[in-house]
């Protein structure tokens, strides 16, 4: 009701200006005017009435459009107006008609375009995997009369499976048995062989070594719980969640 | 276009207050004297534009404010509430 109150209020007055002005115009006809200045009386009349006739016109325009505005943006009228869609429609219309105008491609036209366009890549991509040399390419027609194939690819041949549940552990073939994990005198005593004096360390340093083949020269082989840890050295094992993912 | 509109009532409003003074001021009544025709019309219909603009444009500029009061509204119901300690 306010906002119906505010713009009915300023074109009721607009309008009742209007009248005023009219009513002004012709008061010194009607009534024929009589006095001290009959005719500047007239005059000032007619004066005010035609800038109040020019005044509420205004007011009465400016009042319509704040008015149409006001129900664009609540939404009661359409965003665009009559005119205007009547000539938007008008001007697709001719473009149509001229056949100017901008249609939206068909998917499967373009699916049957693209097809056709990428038969021949397809086509030469199984039969020469490596470019050997400049051999030409076979021409058009003899490849796309045949449908090409597309070999399914295997990455997983390569990848392990991963693995879920603990194996049983196996030392790799060759490799000793396990013994005791043990200090180097106590090694070399089971060995036979007599430990070092502690008191003269570098005596090895001055026994003169065989000379052996740099071939033979490998590191041995571990054994054991000294196997175990080698395999496992340099390995991180993370349990995440619930402890089915591995990272290494 | 709504300080426009307002103008315009505002305009009206003025012209009626100059309707009531005109015979005053061009004196074509002369103090004292029975009321012509000329001046009894024009102070008449000057009382009425006077009367009719002034609370037409009081009318508007309510309808503005509660507009605007209408569009701080949702502004301002999301801001936090200063507390006065």
């Amino acid at each position: 009701m306010g906002l119906l109150a505010r713009y009915m209020s300023g074109l009721c007055v607009a309008v009742l200006g209007l009248c005023a002005a009219g009513w002004l115009v012709l008061a010194p006809v009607a009534f024929g005017y009589r006095g001290l200045a009959p005719h500047q009386t007239a005059l000032a009349d007619r004066a005010t009435g035609g800038g109040l006739a020019v005044v509420s016109l205004l007011t009465l325009v400016f009042w319509a459009i704040a008015w149409r505005r006001k129900l664009r943006a609540d939404g009661v009228l359409p965003r665009i107006s009559r005119r205007r869609a009547r000539r938007e429609e008008r001007d697709v219309r001719r473009q149509a008609a001229a056949g100017q105008a901008e249609s939206t491609p068909d998917p499967a036209q373009v699916l049957s375009e693209l097809r056709a366009l990428l038969l021949p890549l397809l086509a030469e991509s199984p039969a020469a995997p490596e470019p050997a040399g400049p051999e030409p390419a076979a021409p058009g027609p003899a490849v796309t009369a045949e449908p090409v194939v597309v070999p399914e690819l295997h990455h997983h041949g390569a990848v392990p499976e991963p693995r879920s549940e603990l194996e049983p552990f196996r030392l790799p073939e060759g490799a000793p048995e396990a013994s005791k994990p043990d200090d180097g005198d106590t090694a070399e005593a089971a060995a036979g062989q007599p430990a070092e004096p502690d008191s003269y360390p570098f005596a090895a340093a001055l026994v003169p070594v065989p000379a052996v083949p740099l071939d033979q020269l490998t590191p041995p082989a571990p054994s054991g719980i000294a196997a175990i840890e080698s395999m496992l050295a340099g390995t991180e094992l993370s349990m995440v969640g619930c402890g089915e993912e591995e990272t290494w | 276009m709504n300080r426009l509109a307002l103008g315009g009532l505002a305009a009206i409003f003025a012209i009626g207050g100059w309707l009531i003074a005109a015979p005053f001021v061009l004196h074509f009544q002369a103090p004292g004297a029975p009321w012509t025709n000329a001046a009894r019309i024009d102070i008449v219909t000057g009382a009425i534009l006077v009367l009719a603009g002034f609370s037409a444009f009081f009318t508007a500029l309510a309808g503005r404010i509660r507009e605007l009061y209408a569009e701080a509204g949702p502004r301002t119901a999301n801001e936090p509430v200063p507390v006065a300690e």
